[in-house]
């Protein structure tokens, strides 16, 4: 217990995790006040932002909050860099992996998907659709509400879906990475130590093999057909039935809208279908393993889900 | 001693009057002076403006904006910080090329050098080093204020696609900067990271139908012929990565980003400024109409927000449609307001009648208000 606080303390402090404390701390700031605001807003009807119309000159009340901030951002640069050295450890050796090795702090969110999926999922497709779906947003959120002020009630979806992943599945998993997870990527809490040797259940179940004896390959290699069936029927079915349920449940409820779908049309809506439950693959793939234990939901000799 | 003396400058005379002025006063209307700033330093609302609009770098801000826009509670002042933080990685970056060699024989021994030899060489390399940290930390607190206030909903939607390809890029930026101390943590962070390259599918080797494309096209399937060695330079993270990193750190992704960085504050003025509730958009327009002298209806940066509640409300008529929202915002502001709503009223019904009244935009381009959504024109006939 001693012995792993004591490497939890030293993790904590280590010159390159500072900033992401200091992160943690913003995102807790910041969500409560925007929350506090939109609550405010939406009790008072008029956004308390819009009862300041008039206009100012940007010199000098913008400027001097601007130079102002520069001021105090450069000082408190100068005091880090005066009092953190960034680290410099041993020359690079390619011989010696260290354990565990981490990926830069902002991509260990990533890394952490590497534990549930494969990494052409988690490394590349994962990546991508982040930014395609983030490009989306503008294209498919057609509530002309809640524009240029804070809110929660008129945009109930928009926001719950957005504090989910940026909160959950961007910034938990990013101290997650960085705190809780110790050699061989296994997770360790604060008070626990690091163990090298750290022996943890292999996860050798896939999916279909809850349902009977559907591995993905038979005893003399060739492929399961029981285990292609029901796998693929998950994803499909997974895929038509979320869609079901967040078309006639989730999107007019979270709207208060009954026709929310018509007036998307199919092309918004698809898109945000699509980007919707394949982002809910992330938690669900994670709450699969911790319970059941499972690997793959369906694996084929060249691509596994 | 008190004669008059023409300077070179035209458009001042200088008096000498034996000491009468004092030393400010001299300074501000001496050569040099009036040289730099071309309007004369007394505080007035011209001036102020002036100040503004004849300053390269602050004329990127209209001359006015709402008070709003200036709350560090609704911006959070994220973006300007961000801004900030860029600039001084890139000035603290041009002092750490001065002494570090991208090669895999000096790069580690130049870290060093600066972390214990240079003078003020460790600060550098600090101070880089955690402003990159916090620029990473503010460009997602940036587009976390921008998504919870709406402000990427029209006109901004094409600000926020380039918002996006902006965190990329800082991502990037960050992450190739990573490699250079070519310490441990260096080269297995690199490693972790781009050993995802290995799995693209098709064109990585460990991708899922690499091989059977790498049959097709004699790509991807191979350690030596895939993306991962493309980005490498190699089979692993090794002295070709180390140039190719420092040369998109220190050169192409700077450059990408700073062009990015100017289109994005463009559009922020192109789009109407900062994003506010619909009454502020309405002020903006109402000023900015009239001092541009072109019908308001057409320039109303709100238009989208007006469209969106037609597609909302179905059948009623676009004037309809504006007449109810701007009844129910009468009855919400203040008496102040509710005539400049009139005023639009008025002038909404005149465009009506009057059809199509021609302006140029042009000859009004150096008007220090001019950031209206141009867009707008293109639904409105
Ligand atoms: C290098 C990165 C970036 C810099 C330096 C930057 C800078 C700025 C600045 C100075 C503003 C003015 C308002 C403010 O400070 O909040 C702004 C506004 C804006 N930014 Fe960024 N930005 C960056 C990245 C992003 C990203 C990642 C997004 C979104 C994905 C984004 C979307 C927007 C939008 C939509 C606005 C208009 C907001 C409004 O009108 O309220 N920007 N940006």
């Amino acid at each position: 217990m001693q012995e792993g606080l004591k490497n939890f303390w030293h993790l904590v402090s280590l010159p390159d995790n500072v900033p992401i404390i200091g992160m943690l701390g913003l995102v807790i700031f910041y969500t409560w006040q925007s929350m506090r605001k939109a609550t405010r807003n939406d009790r008072l009807g008029t956004p308390i932002e819009a009862s300041m119309t008039d206009r100012v000159q940007v010199w000098p009340y913008l400027v001097r909050i601007e130079f102002l901030t520069s001021v105090v951002v450069i000082l408190i640069l100068t005091v880090w860099s005066v009092g953190i050295d960034a680290p410099l450890e041993e020359p690079a050796n390619p011989g010696r992996t260290p354990n565990p090795s981490k990926a830069p702090w902002y991509f260990l969110g990533l890394q952490e998907m590497l534990v549930y999926f494969d990494p052409w999922l988690a490394g590349i497709v994962f990546p991508f659709l982040i930014q395609a779906g983030l490009m989306a947003i503008p294209y498919v959120d057609i509530n002309p509400k809640g524009n240029g002020y804070y809110t929660w009630k008129e945009r109930r979806f928009a926001i719950g879906f957005f504090l989910f992943g940026f909160l959950i599945l961007w910034v938990f998993l990013i101290i997650l990475g960085t705190l809780l997870r110790g050699p061989g990527w296994n997770f360790f809490f604060p008070w626990e130590e690091w163990d090298a040797h750290k022996v943890v259940a292999a996860n050798s179940r896939d999916w279909p093999e809850l349902f009977g004896k559907f591995p993905a390959k038979n005893v003399d290699g060739s492929m399961n057909i029981g285990h292609v069936v029901i796998g693929l029927a998950s994803i499909v079915g997974y895929y038509v039935g979320g869609d079901i349920l967040l078309r006639k449940v989730v999107l007019p409820r979270a709207t208060k809208d009954k026709d929310i779908v018509k007036k998307l049309g199919p092309l918004r809506y698809g898109t945000v279908s699509f980007f919707v439950l394949t982002c809910m693959t992330m938690p669900i793939k994670i709450i699969l393993r911790l319970s059941l234990d499972v690997k793959y939901v369906l694996s084929t000799p060249w691509i596994n889900f | 001693m008190s004669d008059i003396i023409k300077v070179p400058n035209k458009r001042q005379v200088v008096k000498a009057d034996g000491g009468k002025k004092d030393l400010a006063q001299q300074f501000y209307e001496g050569q040099i002076y009036t040289s730099i700033f071309r309007h004369d330093y007394k505080d007035n609302k011209r001036n102020r403006a002036l100040q503004i609009v004849n300053n390269v770098f602050l004329h990127l801000h209209p001359t006015r904006v709402s008070r709003h826009a200036i709350d560090v509670g609704y911006t959070w002042g994220m973006g300007g910080i961000t801004l900030l933080l860029f600039i001084v990685t890139a000035v603290t970056g041009i002092l750490l090329m001065f002494y570090y060699r991208p090669t895999s024989e000096y790069a580690y021994n130049d870290m060093k050098q600066l972390m214990h030899d240079v003078p003020f060489g460790a600060f550098i390399r600090n101070m880089h080093r955690w402003a990159a940290h916090s620029m990473v930390i503010c460009v997602m607190l940036h587009m976390y204020r921008v998504f919870l206030t709406g402000s990427y909903k029209p006109p901004r939607e094409f600000n926020w696609v380039i918002g996006v390809n902006l965190l990329v890029l800082t991502l990037a930026l960050s992450f190739t900067g990573y490699l250079l101390p070519w310490d441990q943590l260096a080269i297995w962070a690199i490693t972790v990271g781009s050993n995802m390259a290995r799995a693209v599918p098709f064109l990585g080797h460990a991708g899922p139908f690499a091989p059977e494309f790498h049959q097709l096209v004699g790509f991807g399937g191979a350690p030596d012929a895939d993306v991962r060695f493309i980005l490498l330079g190699g089979t692993e993270v090794g002295a070709p990565t180390l140039l190719r990193f420092y040369v998109l750190h220190t050169v192409f992704l700077p450059i990408v980003t700073a062009v990015l960085l100017a289109v994005h504050f463009w559009r922020i003025r192109k789009d109407g400024g900062i994003s506010g509730p619909p009454m502020i958009e309405f002020n903006k327009a109402v000023t900015d109409a009239s001092k541009l002298k072109v019908s308001v209806v057409e320039h109303l940066p709100k238009y989208e927000y007006v469209e969106g509640f037609k597609q909302v409300e179905g059948e009623e008529s676009f004037k309809e449609v504006v007449k109810k929202d701007l009844d129910t915002l009468k009855q919400k502001t203040s008496k102040k307001l509710s005539n400049l709503i009139n005023a639009i009223d008025q002038a909404a019904e005149q465009n009506i009648k009057g059809g199509d009244d021609s302006h140029s935009h042009d000859e009004h381009h150096d008007n220090p208000d001019h950031n209206n959504n141009h867009n707008n024109n293109d639904h409105h006939h």
